[in-house]
């Protein structure tokens, strides 16, 4: 018996409750319905411990990293196989010379992968067949209309007469200014783009008409019929709207019947907005989406993982090599433009603190580093002439996780496990000029970064925070456990990625559960009890200091500065032994940074909700993992979040869910909550925008309509 | 065999015996997912499967596509574990199951060690693709997460498995 199998009726050891039984099930719903009640939901609602355990025995994990990293050196499984790539040893971007790099590289990976796999690849074998078919038919009889279904008569786009043309409408937040992020769901001022979610609607976009609180008729644009392709599954990732161009991004994954192996494309479909959508070329890049970023002038970066294990054949290195196109016309990735890391460890580096030691080496120590895949990136510009047409391409050995993009910069962070337990990440800087991409520079810290908010350039320097954790496994003969070590810290790197300053030993035992930062200044939200908002000051790049330190209960999950006092805060929120129970909103003045205060403090309970005071429930949201799920519009003072929740009935005991947008604004010290809008049963608050003096409130199921100034809906539009 | 297409129009109409044998296909997945994804308590388990199922049938005109009852069923549990994962404390921490006592063997020992040591959102991920053998993709859509997130996560937890299980 191998590991999976073991594993496996393992896993399916346990027995099954008797109530689970299809018997007691049935018998469970016949009783339901005969008490004629539509929709019956158990849920236990209860406290949750948060603060945990694990206060025992924690300490700040800082020294782990130079530790494990000091025996590192002996390790004799670099060099093998390694020694066509002898290209500059400092440089971790070595383009290859020819395919023959790269398959070297990939046979390196794949002996290693080969061995990790083993006792995995039967699990995936034994149903691909039955997925396989199963998918392409999910795909291929959902009863959605095909191509554009737009009903006769209806207004024409950009058209309408009454539009609210001219009046102001809210945009996706960007970190940077002048670096675009994508969305779900857009605004140009006159139609709501909203990409559908949901099981066998994630190849549509409803294009509404939307003016003074009224929908028009809508547009349905299934963007996987301009795809000239056969994939088995199409989502939409996110999209662009730019002078008049809508941009979607989407994942395209194809499958062979009776096969492992998939290939995974992305597409960026460009359409000229109008009377109705135009489509203007299609771009696509081998390898699933990762993140996107656009410039002003149109210039899109496309960063997709594209795993070339699953294709690897010794003979057949062609197979693997990632290709991107236009409309249907692949380019194979040229060696030159497929960058490997250095193969050899110069001696001088090895004791600093920059990435060429993480080469090769180092790499076989490393349980997870996703070897077997590449980074792409590709870009194009959406508003030339040619907008699929590529402009520049690269692939990066690795995988990528967060992303950060500066105008002049994207740096793309890629997490290792290694098997000492640490966990080390990877920053690897790309210049970005109209288009053109050039690796630079590249560093390593031990950590991980949150989200792409721990991450931000300014003036020359990198800096990111990182949460740092070191796992200790303990084992005596029956009983293994695992205690973690935990600690955050700042790190600061000029323009080579050498590291100019650090700021470690960061509230010991807590994790970053939000980062901002603001030009000199880092405000560092940690959590594990309370909540202590940092103010750190990064002035001086070789000596972060903290300015101050400010306690309230739970933690942040986003914040955003509101105004140029003010920085507003969204996440969970806990009493103060660290029991969580809500959401939040607070706001916090930063206006000196050695004084932080809060002032004012908004509770989301489901009581205030639902309008029960005696209400008991949940509240939890979107935006909790999903910050673009938040609007936060300090010009309408509007906030609007998206709550589902659930409560017990004080009459019946029974416990209810609830989906919807509750909308606040803040004055004076303090939020108030303006309006709540429930979406249909079942439906999932997604995005709320705005466009002049209406609120225009996005779920899976449709748009509700809200007029600010009286805070009454006025129109709702269902997909 | 059960004739999806026809006992999928039948439960629409609220036959809940042509509901019942569809829920047979899944049930023991649907529990053995839940019960791993709920840190191994049996009621939390349970809880959320019948949560599931009252879901699932009072929505079951939603489904428009018979042959994907099955991960249709899973995207509704997997929102229901979110939830209750989330009532948890997120944290790894020392952890015996219930009833390694009961049935004791070495490997499954440290195999149960692992499991219980894994990030919810990994428990999860992990039950869907052993017990189920759905691929990163699929569990991508059930979960509500990238496939590239689900893919990365899933190589992570391959390699931890079998890594630790070395390590006796």
């Amino acid at each position: 018996m191998n590991r999976f199998d073991e594993l496996k009726s393992m896993m399916q050891e346990p027995n099954i409750p008797e109530r689970l039984s299809p018997e007691s099930i049935k018998q469970a719903l016949d009783e339901q319905q005969s008490k004629g009640k539509e929709k019956t939901i158990r849920r236990k609602t209860r406290l949750r411990w948060i603060a945990g355990i694990a206060a025992c025995g924690v300490v700040a994990s800082t020294g782990g990293y130079a530790a494990y990293r000091a025996g590192m050196g002996n390790d004799e499984n670099g060099g093998n196989g390694w020694n066509l790539l002898t290209a500059d040893a400092g440089n971790y971007c070595t383009a290859s010379d020819s395919y023959d790099a790269v398959a070297a590289f990939m046979a390196h990976y794949a002996e290693k992968e080969a061995e990790n796999i083993y006792w995995y690849d039967g699990a995936v074998a034994e149903e691909a067949v039955e997925s396989a078919a199963e998918s392409s038919l999910a795909f291929s009889t959902g009863d959605i209309d095909s191509s554009f279904t737009q009903d006769v008569n209806s207004t024409a786009l950009g058209e309408n007469p009454e539009s609210a043309a001219g009046a102001e409408y809210s945009e996706t937040y960007n970190q940077d200014q002048g670096v675009l992020e994508s969305d779900i769901v857009l605004t140009d001022g006159e139609y709501l783009y909203c990409k559908r979610t949901g099981t066998g609607y994630d190849h549509l976009v409803e294009i509404v008409p939307a003016a003074d609180g009224a929908f028009g008729e809508k547009i349905t644009l299934d963007v996987s019929a301009d795809l000239s392709e056969i994939v088995s599954s199409f989502d939409i990732h996110s999209m662009y709207l730019k002078d008049g161009r809508l941009t979607v991004i989407a994942e395209g994954i194809g499958r062979t019947e009776g096969v492992l192996e998939v290939t995974a494309r992305t597409y960026v479909f460009v359409y000229e907005t109008g009377t109705e959508p135009v489509l203007l070329g299609c771009y696509s890049q081998d390898g699933y989406a990762n993140d996107v970023r656009m410039m002003e002038d149109g210039t899109l970066y496309l960063i997709t993982n594209y795993n070339w294990y699953d294709r690897y054949a010794e003979d057949q290195i062609e197979d693997c090599i990632p290709a991107y196109g236009c409309d249907g016309v692949y380019t194979t990735a040229a060696p030159e433009d497929i960058l490997l890391p250095a193969a050899e460890v110069s001696e001088e580096s090895g004791s600093a603190e920059s990435v060429s030691e993480t080469a090769i080496e180092t790499k076989d120590e490393i349980i997870v580093d996703f070897s077997d895949s590449f980074t792409n990136i590709g870009s194009i510009n959406v508003l030339s002439d040619t907008p699929a047409e590529s402009v520049d391409y690269k692939s990066l050995a690795g995988f990528s996780g967060e992303m950060y993009c500066s105008l002049e910069n994207i740096y793309i962070s890629s997490y290792s496990y290694w098997r000492t337990g640490s966990e080390t990440t990877e920053f690897t800087k790309l210049a970005i000029d109209g288009g053109m991409i050039t690796p630079t520079a590249a560093a390593s810290v031990a950590g991980y970064v949150k989200d792409q908010f721990s991450m931000s350039e300014y003036n020359g320097y990198f800096r990111a925070a990182v949460t740092q954790q070191v796992r200790t496994e303990t084992r005596d003969e029956y009983v293994a456990s695992m205690s973690i070590e935990r600690s955050n810290a700042v790190y600061v790197f000029d323009s080579n990625m050498e590291q100019v300053g650090a700021l470690e030993g960061i509230a010991p035992t807590e994790t970053i559960k939000s980062a901002n930062f603001q030009g000199d200044m880092l405000y560092l939200v940690t959590f594990r009890q309370t909540d202590p908002l940092f103010s750190i000051d990064l002035s001086d790049p070789a000596n972060p200091v903290i300015l101050d330190e400010y306690k309230i209960t739970g933690y942040s999950t986003y914040m955003q500065q509101w105004d140029e006092n003010l920085l507003i805060g969204f996440g969970v929120d806990a009493d103060e032994n660290g029991w969580e129970s809500g959401l939040k909103l607070v706001m916090f003045d930063n206006s000196d940074p050695n004084n932080l205060m809060e002032c004012g403090y908004m509770p989301i309970r489901i009581a205030d909700i639902i309008s029960d005071p005696s209400a008991d429930g949940y509240a939890y949201s979107e935006a909790i993992s999903e910050r673009k799920a938040l609007l936060i519009a300090p010009e309408k003072n509007l906030i609007a979040v998206p709550v589902d929740g659930t409560w017990i009935h004080n009459i019946t005991k029974m416990h209810i869910t609830v989906n919807c947008f509750a909308l606040y604004s803040y004055e004076n010290g303090s939020f108030a909550q303006l309006g709540v809008y429930n979406t249909e049963v079942e439906h999932r608050a997604l995005r709320s925008l705005y466009i002049g003096d209406y609120a225009y409130l996005v779920n899976s199921g449709g748009i509700i309509a809200v007029d600010l100034t009286t805070m009454q809906e006025t129109d709702r539009i269902t997909f | 065999m059960t004739d999806f297409a026809a006992d999928t129009r039948l439960a629409q109409q609220g036959d809940t015996a042509a509901f019942a044998r569809l829920y047979e296909t899944v049930y023991k997945d649907l529990y053995h997912t839940a019960y791993y994804s709920l840190r191994s308590n049996e009621h939390d388990a349970a809880d959320a499967v019948s949560e599931t199922v009252m879901d699932a049938f009072a929505s079951m005109k939603n489904l428009k596509n018979p042959e994907a009852f099955r991960s249709w069923i899973f995207r509704i549990l997997s929102a229901k574990i979110k939830r209750r994962q989330q009532e948890y404390y997120k944290e790894a921490k020392e952890l015996m199951p219930q009833d390694a006592a009961e049935d004791f063997s070495y490997v499954s020992s440290e195999l149960r060690v692992v499991l219980d040591a894994l990030h919810p959102t990994d428990r999860l991920i992990l039950s869907l693709s052993v017990l189920c053998g759905y691929t990163g993709e699929e569990i991508g859509r059930i979960c509500e997460m990238q496939p590239g997130t689900v893919r990365s996560r899933l190589s992570r937890l391959k390699a931890a498995l079998r890594v630790q299980l070395q390590c006796e």
